[in-house]
């Protein structure tokens, strides 16, 4: 019984991993880097590069959101919302955005701006480019497809994930042992031995990450609780939850709104010394008319912001929220904040960080795993079959084939001119070129002289970004290490330090070949 | 001839992965769609909360569900006590709101 147990735990850990690796692997990738993504759209953002850190950020915040809401009256009076977001410990301008009024059913465009925190004056270049949000929403919508069937394929494949993890347990017989053994150049045994390594080392956060992320969508997984326990449905539910994010529709009576500047000072006058995150003003000039500030959570496991809420017209606070959470709100809140890992101070955030790396060598190896194996099994002389092929070359498509349309992709917000119109959009479409292009070389062949090609490509990329940083920008590694701009240091020394494990990979490879002429000879000849 | 064509079908390898795919994942997930909702309308607590601790708790139940699917030898036992412990608990869920 016990064996049989243990026979179909494998089975399920193998076949469950195997279906859903690449769509994984992207979606650890994505999410890995969508921890550093307000770090992400600093460096995409070269005009607030050399904006000056400030001494007291909480202390010039009110005069910072006066500046900011009365830029925006003069500017945006027709706009549908006003978008305040206050410099933070990871982001350095004052953001402001502003949306035009939807028409027929479609939302209007944002348009957004930078403003310096310590001269409150506006920043005209801003570069159209979407930064650290696009891996972040690639992480859970993926993208040129319907946000809702992405977001269940996400859970389907986290759901297997997740499966994959305990059953990986329970088929793991020594995982104290595993943790200390590295067979080196043992073929598949060391791709077994990197598997297990980068699974147990980092088991914890593969638990947490993917049960949390599952948890990030569960109401659309599971609103059964919501609609049974409230008659009216799901926003019933989350009316109640949270009063302060219903908010009604415009409707064109226009009012005449108090200064702005009345309002913050009285918001200050009542809560001095709120850390404020950001300021929104629902449809300005409607009758609806609504101002609302966010506080940061800083350091504390809660995800919904707490919130201060003033009708414009008369100056009165409507609704406060979010100040006191209870047990399962707090226990919801910090499943979220765990994933999102929003209260990670630099050194957590860096462990966040090295553990998603580590899932995707943990999913990554598992997939080259799996080939090697059949692979290693198959009679000499025979050719490959299909799947065992297909499998080959998403693995070669997705491991290598994501470095590079990453590269692409910062590529693209350095040379592509600031005037090009759609901006965003083509950085976001040189990506997937980027992608497709090493897709269709790796469906065509995928045998080590490709891996090896690539990552000498994936090295000359990499090792080039930083120069081209240096060429279309003021600044370069040097001067951001004088200067102590240490975000955008530590991009370049990233980029460097992918550039080098791209080269040593392209070495091992070369070796690899050289070592074995006969049998790169039938790998080149044969079955690829 | 032709239904024990269909009998040996229904023993091939391939249909009976499949099959245990589906009890996993689609008798799984109405498993514990289920599960939770009774759970949330159990538990002492205001509605916002029971609601919040009940989907927080749904990937929980729906994962040891789904080990436990492939756990069992017998496909017969998996659908025969997701079926019956579902039809249990969703007559206890529809007699504690009150729609019978």
């Amino acid at each position: 019984m016990k064996d049989s147990f243990f026979r179909s735990m494998t089975w399920l850990h193998t076949w469950t991993g195997l279906l859903v690796c690449w769509l994984l692997f992207l979606i650890f990738f994505a999410g890995t880097l969508s921890f550093f993504r307000h770090e992400i759209t600093l460096w995409s953002q070269p005009a607030i590069h050399d904006v000056a850190p400030q001494e007291n950020r909480v202390l010039s915040q009110q005069s910072q959101i006066t500046s900011a809401l009365q830029h925006l009256e003069a500017n945006a009076a027709d706009a549908e919302t006003w978008w305040v977001g206050l410099p933070s410990e990871r982001t350095r301008a004052i953001e402001v955005s502003y949306q035009d009024k939807g028409k027929e059913g479609k939302r209007g465009q944002w348009h957004d701006q930078f403003m310096d925190p310590n001269t409150e004056e506006t920043l005209n270049e801003y570069r159209d480019s979407k930064g650290g949000l696009f891996f972040y929403r690639l992480h859970f919508n993926l993208h040129y497809m319907d946000r809702t069937v992405a977001r269940w394929l996400v859970s389907l494949a986290s759901l297997f994930m997740l499966i994959g993890l305990i059953s990986g347990i329970v088929i793991h017989k020594r995982i104290f042992k595993d943790m200390f053994q590295f067979r080196k150049g043992k073929g598949v045994r060391t791709w077994l031995d990197a598997h297990n390594l980068s699974s147990v080392l980092a088991l914890p956060f593969h638990i947490m990450i993917t049960y949390t992320g599952l948890v990030t969508l569960i109401f659309m997984l599971f609103p059964y609780p919501a609609m049974t326990q409230y008659e009216e449905g799901r926003k019933a539910f989350f009316a109640d939850l949270n009063p302060a994010r219903q908010h009604a529709d415009i409707t064109g009576n226009q009012v005449e709104m108090l200064p702005m500047k009345q309002l913050v000072d009285q918001f200050y006058t009542n809560w001095p010394n709120i850390d404020v995150k950001r300021v929104i003003v629902d449809h300005p000039s409607d009758e609806t008319a609504q101002l609302k500030f966010y506080a940061n959570t800083g350091t504390k496991v809660q995800d919904e912001m707490p919130v201060w809420i003033y009708n414009t017209v008369t100056g009165e606070l409507v609704m406060t929220a979010n100040t006191e959470l209870s047990v399962s709100e707090t226990l919801y809140d910090g499943m979220i904040a765990l994933h999102t890992g929003r209260l990670a101070l630099p050194g957590l955030r860096w462990l966040f960080f090295m553990c998603g790396i580590a899932g995707c060598v943990m999913i990554g190896s598992g997939a080259v795993m799996w080939a090697k194996r059949i692979r290693e099994r198959m009679k000499v002389g025979k050719t490959a079959s299909f799947g065992l092929r297909l499998v080959e070359g998403l693995n070669l498509a997705t491991i290598m084939g994501l470095p590079v349309a990453t590269a692409a992709f910062f590529f693209a917000n350095r040379l592509l001119p600031d005037s090009f119109t759609g901006r965003a959009e083509a950085e976001i479409h040189l990506f997937f070129l980027g992608w497709l292009g090493v897709a269709l070389m790796a469906l065509y062949k995928a045998g080590t002289a490709q891996w090896r090609q690539l990552a000498q490509f994936n090295a000359v990329l990499w090792l080039l970004l930083p120069l081209c940083n240096a060429f279309t920008t003021q600044g370069n590694l040097v001067s951001y290490i004088v200067k102590q701009q240490w975000v955008l240091a530590g991009f370049d020394i990233l980029c460097l330090i992918t550039a080098a494990v791209f080269y040593i990979q392209s070495r091992k490879l070369a070796n690899k070949d050289a070592a074995n002429p006969a049998i790169s000879r039938t790998l080149k000849g044969q079955v690829v | 001839m032709f239904i024990s064509h269909i009998g040996t079908w229904f023993k091939s390898a391939p249909f009976l992965v499949c099959s245990r795919f589906f009890a996993a994942i689609v008798g799984g997930y109405v498993f514990s769609a289920i599960a939770v909702s009774l759970l949330a309308a159990v538990v002492p607590l205001p509605k916002t909360d029971s609601v919040l601790l009940a989907v927080s708790l749904s990937i929980l139940v729906y994962a040891c569900v789904f080990i436990w699917v492939f756990s069992v030898r017998k496909l017969q036992k998996v659908y025969g006590l997701l079926i019956l412990l579902g039809t249990c608990q969703a007559v206890l869920l529809a007699f504690i709101k009150g729609w019978l």
